[in-house]
């Protein structure tokens, strides 16, 4: 939940990256780290790791500067993606003021991708949020897997799949190169800003 | 598709799933490709590719024995943890209470050991004492000493932690109430702890009922958070409950026509469990309780 210092013009808030378990949530969190350093305010910190899996989740603080007089600061999270990491999952989604949900275009994820949204809206739904409310941009990661000749779900495939009742904003990108990455956390960021607008009135 | 190609495009695919950490999948091409290698006898070098495959599906196999054993939480380092309470521990004014939300997160992630040490102090603590039990008796649970249970609230009791009621009805709540004869001093209490077998001769509705255990819902824990609360008046199936001003996260979650849908009821000669109604909530207006809230609940369908 965000956190609004009135006296220090100062406003937090919590981004989730949420999806299945291998879906590039973690390498989303890498490349921000890697690319937006003017941004980065922290380390990027993975609690914890079973090779390469997270298995509680990743954390990397980011400021966004002054907007509209307001200093943003903004807490990126990633959830452990397999199925056996329910509970955390849904402490780490605690609070989220946005969150972008990175779909795997790998069309062995096909299902798994479904039940991760489902697993989000039901989990939302705990909270008492709704997932047509909550500022939410779908990123349609390993986009760049089709060029090798990878089974790959068209975009049509994954918007019917996935965007067909949300209607948010979509992004094919590619976390390992960095395609899509900073559009898709961008237009997050915008909707979440403009939804704690509405909530808080931050910019007066 | 020829032959050479087939078996080139499923290895590719293989690979990439392994990489990626994708094991069920990879391992799932890996056998796809063995099939399709032993089915045609003609292949060049066929004994040494499926010698390599079945290498590669033995390596596979090992790396999700390891994750199954894994198990769902490890350990993390002092450092970590201390982020993890940062993080996700809720902030309040009071320092000591912080602490006890702190401990309470070790516990949500799974440090389940340093959950209860931190934890223990707050025994001492009249007002947490007894949601620092349950973690307690819970994170024992988590992991897998549920044996240990009965001995550690038989020491709560010796020590004047809780009484001996308090002690029945903490051991009762967890899974260690099938253990819970060496608790009991008087045997012909036994049936206070267990469940009735037959739960139809407990009728709420005749029984006088002491106390309800509650499990609250939106807390923003993993489970539900049980919460014991005296009941200061019954009518038939109707029960009052006092409750402190203090106690705003249980005010806050007991609006009228909330449905109780796990709530236990301590009876002197019986513990059931049922489904329940906020009926009515107020706040006192007078006298030594003005301040605290009156709440009417109703019990449906005990079973």
């Amino acid at each position: 939940m965000a956190v609004f210092n009135i006296q220090t013009r100062e406003i937090e808030c919590k981004i989730v990256f949420y999806g299945p378990g291998r879906g590039g949530k973690t390498t989303n969190l890498e490349y921000i780290h890697k690319t937006f350093r003017k941004n980065i305010t922290g380390d990027l910190v993975s609690i914890d790791t079973q090779g390469d899996r997270t298995l509680f989740f990743d954390f990397l603080p980011i400021g966004l500067g002054k907007i509209k007089g307001c200093d943003v600061k903004v807490q990126l999270f990633t959830v452990p993606g397999q199925p056996q990491y329910a509970s955390t999952r849904k402490l780490v989604l605690k609070g989220a003021d946005g969150i972008v949900f990175v779909a795997d275009s790998l069309k062995v994820q096909r299902k798994n991708n479904i039940l991760s949204l489902q697993d989000l809206h039901d989990n939302l739904k705990d909270y008492g949020k709704s997932i047509f409310r909550v500022p939410l941009v779908l990123q349609y990661n390993k986009r760049d897997l089709i060029k090798e000749g990878f089974p790959v779900l068209e975009v049509d495939t994954l918007e019917k799949d996935l965007n067909k009742q949300l209607k948010v904003p979509s992004f094919p990108a590619s976390a390992i190169k960095g395609d899509g990455v900073g559009q898709a956390l961008k237009k997050c960021l915008e909707l979440t800003l403009q939804h704690l607008q509405k909530e808080l009135n931050w910019a007066g | 598709m020829e032959l050479k190609e087939k078996i080139y495009s499923i290895n590719k695919e293989a690979s990439l799933y392994y990489s990626q950490g994708m094991y069920e999948e990879a391992l799932g091409k890996y056998r796809t490709l063995l099939k399709l290698i032993s089915a045609y006898k003609g292949i060049k070098n066929r004994e040494d590719l499926q010698s390599k495959i079945r290498e590669k599906i033995g390596a596979i196999n090992k790396k999700l024995d390891y994750y199954d054993s894994e198990g769902v939480y490890t350990q993390v380092s002092s450092e970590k943890k201390e982020i993890i309470k940062k993080l996700f521990a809720d902030v309040k004014d009071d320092p000591e209470y912080k602490k006890f939300e702190e401990a309470l997160t070790l516990a949500k992630f799974g440090q389940f050991s340093d959950s209860v040490k931190e934890m223990t102090p707050f025994l001492k603590n009249d007002k947490l004492k007894t949601e620092a039990a349950r973690n307690i008796i819970k994170c024992f649970e988590a992991m897998d000493q549920v044996d240990k249970i009965i001995s550690m609230v038989s020491n709560w009791k010796d020590e004047n932690i809780f009484s001996e009621k308090e002690a029945r009805q903490l051991v009762e709540s967890s899974k260690a109430s099938v253990l819970s004869a060496e608790v009991e001093e008087d045997p012909v209490e036994s049936d206070f702890i267990n469940e009735p077998k037959d739960t139809e001769s407990f009728s709420p509705e005749i029984m006088e009922i002491d106390s309800v255990g509650i499990k609250l819902t939106g807390s923003g824990g993993v489970d539900a958070e049980p919460v014991e609360l005296d009941v200061s008046f019954q009518t038939g199936n109707h029960l009052s409950l006092i409750i402190s001003s203090k106690e705003k996260r249980i005010i806050d979650n007991l609006d009228v026509g909330v449905k109780l849908s796990d709530m236990c009821f301590y009876s002197p000669i019986a513990v059931f469990k049922s489904t329940g109604i906020v009926l009515s909530k107020h706040q006192i207006s007078s006298g030594p309780k003005k301040g605290d809230w009156c709440l009417d609940i109703e019990i449906k369908n005990p079973t």
